[in-house]
């Protein structure tokens, strides 16, 4: 497996794929921290304010860097005709795990830069007090878990298709679906049980009282609570993604 | 010629599903942006042109500019595998209306898809019994400089397609591009960056208000970048050694 | 005899390195010309410049004797056909939708399409993808679209590449039939003697870069009775480059 994994880190080689990566990471990072700071109220709640706002861009990102970086690497193969090949030296599955796991570890290493980067634009942005560190080990949790359910997703369609446009469109009626989940209350299933609502599902800090008129005038911000359920369907689809995408490619004649 | 070229070029993406997507993606926000209008009628009470914003915003910004990259990533993609560039480009015709015939079909899809959009408006405005009266003049108009400012975006995502021979690269740069039109936009520069102009046109954010800027300047501005492109990636294609 | 092709002192540079060097060629009309060397001898860049997919770094290219320029590039491509490295196609349609793209472009008659499949034998794959057909196969749409439009000059790269035996055969007897038939010229490079040696009026030898022979195939045994065409052909090329 480590011989598998060394050979995957080889074939990124001029292929850029850890910069494609960290390019995404910078735009969503930029798309979640452009903006205006300068309110009484934001200075002084910045903290759990930002835990407020990020699961949107968090939504529109994470997706995106998990679609183009599975993709980026499964192609690499498709384009080579080399599965071929592959398959006669080492186990289907192998293959599928050794890539996957090459793909996850990168993208949620991205997920820890862009919490971290978080954390510092906060300090030199001087919120109030100190980061709720608690809150933000659970936001980063959150944020990873439902990364890791994309990416399970999407590596099992990059591999399984070789038209790269089928990962692609997927991937982005997906976020879609996911993004404009997030501003339907009303509908908590959708953003539940789509797996690129669960940024929304996940989200634990609440805006209350905020109106147009008066705008933060009474506004107060609360953890809300998560339905539990959500915790066991994440847990559920990577298991089945996993399981269905190996299964599939396994299966699958060249 | 270029009739024949762009014949040539619809035989090309027979069979090949991705058109689907134009189909499908209007349907998201159509179905999503009118339960969330349903939701916040007491706020929204533009009627029509709430329920455009609610089906347009997150469109025009992010969605419609990531499917303009994939169909032109994909159109590139066709020439680039098994070859086809060396027979394409032996073919006796300019390469610059090689390039201006990949531009069309791709600008057809914008159209059918915003057209699409248009028809999606007014389906669901019946459906939950919209009572004022439809400003079908703005629709088409929101449409069309819609589709015009897309096919700025894909006349630049072809070039763009054309030199990076990877899949994936060419959409990321094309979410960018929405992401930096966003920016323009909030700067008032929406009307001269290319990669506004798409969502600049459609109006989503403030559909009541016409183009401040006229929209004679808006159709000259589009149509200039598009020559402009148009005679880059023809010159390039052109310089192009395979 | 007139000529069709002629290049003198054809070069092309890549990064300082000259890939193809003063390079002079005659290809004589009706004949076919066969263009021979080791692999990466500069056989596909000469081929890529005569079609103006490369352009050469010195010298010049008369082709129907005119001087390939710009201007009249595409004139001169609407009267050649060309098989270049590998077979063109789009894997997902049809040996017949990918005949008729290109039928469409170069406007010529849409039976041309039945009869160059029946030429190379596709006639009846039907509706099976080409992105599902053996490598023989490929090479033989790629011939196929050619053929289309019936051109003066043909230039073909390696075309019995990935061919089995009686493909080759097959191959070789309908090339060979080309100038007789269609009054065709015929341009097709090698790096198999003994290929070319059954095909070819007039041979062009290559190796790095340079032309080492260039006349009748029939008088290249002259050089040396004593030793065998493949003996000579490794002389002029040098042994130590790899066939």
């Amino acid at each position: 497996m480590i011989k598998l994994l060394r050979c995957e880190l080889l074939k990124m080689r001029h292929k850029y794929i850890f910069l494609t990566l960290l390019a995404i990471t910078a735009a969503g990072l930029v798309f979640s921290l452009y903006g205006d700071y300068s309110g009484e109220f934001i200075q002084k709640n910045g903290w759990c304010m930002m835990l407020y706002q990020l699961p949107l861009a968090n939504g529109i990102f994470f997706p995106i860097a998990c679609l183009v970086i599975s993709s980026r690497l499964a192609d690499t193969e498709h384009k080579a005709s080399s599965y071929k090949q592959l398959f006669t030296l080492e186990k289907r599955g192998r293959i599928y795990d050794a890539k996957l796991m090459t793909g996850l570890s990168m993208t949620l290493l991205s997920v820890l830069i862009y919490w971290s980067v978080l954390l510092v634009f906060g300090k030199i942005i001087r919120f109030y007090g100190e980061p709720p560190m608690e809150l933000y080990l659970r936001y980063l949790a959150c944020t990873a878990a439902a990364t890791a359910v994309l990416y399970i997703l999407q590596h099992g369609i990059s591999m399984l298709f070789k038209n790269q446009a089928v990962s692609f469109f997927t991937g982005a009626i997906g976020t879609f679906i996911g993004v404009f989940s997030m501003f339907l209350p009303q509908l908590p299933l959708l953003r539940q049980l789509i797996p690129w609502g669960f940024y929304g599902a996940l989200q634990f800090m609440g805006l209350y009282g905020w109106t147009s008129e008066e705008r933060y005038a009474n506004a107060y911000l609360k953890i809300m609570s998560v339905d539990p359920a959500v915790y066991v369907i994440i847990a559920v689809y990577i298991i089945l993604f996993y399981a269905l995408g190996k299964y599939l490619f396994c299966r699958k004649e060249t | 010629m270029l009739l024949r070229l762009i014949r040539a070029e619809r035989m090309k993406l027979k069979r090949s599903p991705v058109w689907i997507a134009f189909i499908l993606m209007p349907i998201v926000p159509a179905v999503l942006g009118t339960i969330n209008y349903l939701g916040n009628i007491e706020i929204l009470d533009s009627e029509w042109y709430s329920l455009w914003t609610q089906h347009t915003i997150f469109t025009s910004y992010f969605f419609l500019p990531i499917i303009i990259g994939i169909y032109c990533a994909y159109i590139m993609r066709l020439e680039q595998s098994n070859h086809n560039w060396n027979k394409t480009l032996t073919m006796p015709v300019p390469k610059s209306e090689i390039f201006l015939a990949k531009l069309i079909t791709a600008t057809f899809m914008i159209l059918i898809s915003e057209i699409w959009i248009g028809v999606l408006l007014v389906i669901s405005g019946k459906i939950i019994g919209m009572t004022a009266a439809l400003p079908f003049k703005d629709i088409m108009i929101w449409c069309l400089f819609g589709s015009l400012g897309g096919m700025v975006m894909a006349s630049v995502q072809l070039i763009i397609s054309m030199f990076i021979k990877s899949f994936a690269l060419p959409i990321g740069i094309s979410l960018a591009g929405g992401i930096s039109g966003l920016v323009f936009l909030a700067k008032n520069l929406g009307h001269i960056w290319p990669y506004s102009l798409m969502a600049y046109g459609m109006r989503s954010n403030s559909p009541q208000q016409m183009i401040e800027s006229g929209y004679l300047p808006y159709v000259i501005i589009c149509i200039t970048y598009i020559a402009l492109f148009s005679i880059a990636g023809g010159t390039l294609m052109n310089r192009k050694e395979l | 005899m007139k000529e069709t092709v002629t290049t003198t002192m054809l070069t092309k540079e890549y990064g300082g390195i000259e890939c193809v060097s003063h390079l002079n060629m005659n290809v004589k009309e009706g004949r076919i010309y066969g263009f021979l060397g080791p692999n990466g001898a500069g056989k596909s860049t000469t081929l890529k410049m005569l079609l103006g997919l490369v352009r050469p770094t010195d010298g010049e290219i008369t082709i129907f004797g005119k001087r390939l320029t710009s201007k009249n590039r595409l004139e001169i491509l609407r009267s050649t056909g060309s098989l270049i490295e590998s077979p063109s196609y789009y894997g997902h349609l049809t040996a017949r939708e990918n005949l008729k793209i290109y039928q469409t472009i170069l406007g010529v008659p849409e039976k041309n399409i039945d009869e160059v499949l029946k030429i190379v034998r596709l006639d009846r794959q039907g509706k099976k993808k080409t992105s599902a057909y053996s490598l023989g196969m490929k090479q033989r749409l790629g011939l196929a679209s050619a053929l289309l439009s019936f051109p003066k000059l043909l230039i073909l790269d390696e075309p019995t590449n990935g061919l089995d035996p009686a493909g080759i055969q097959e191959m070789r007897d309908l090339i060979c039939s080309l100038p007789k038939e269609y009054g065709m010229t015929v341009i097709v490079s090698s790096h198999i003697l003994s290929e070319i040696d059954q095909m070819a009026d007039d041979i062009g030898i290559i190796a790095a870069g340079r032309m080492k022979y260039q006349g009748e195939l029939s008088r290249l045994h002259e050089i040396d009775r004593n030793k065998s065409l493949e003996e000579i052909f490794l002389d002029l090329t040098g042994k130590d480059v790899s066939l």
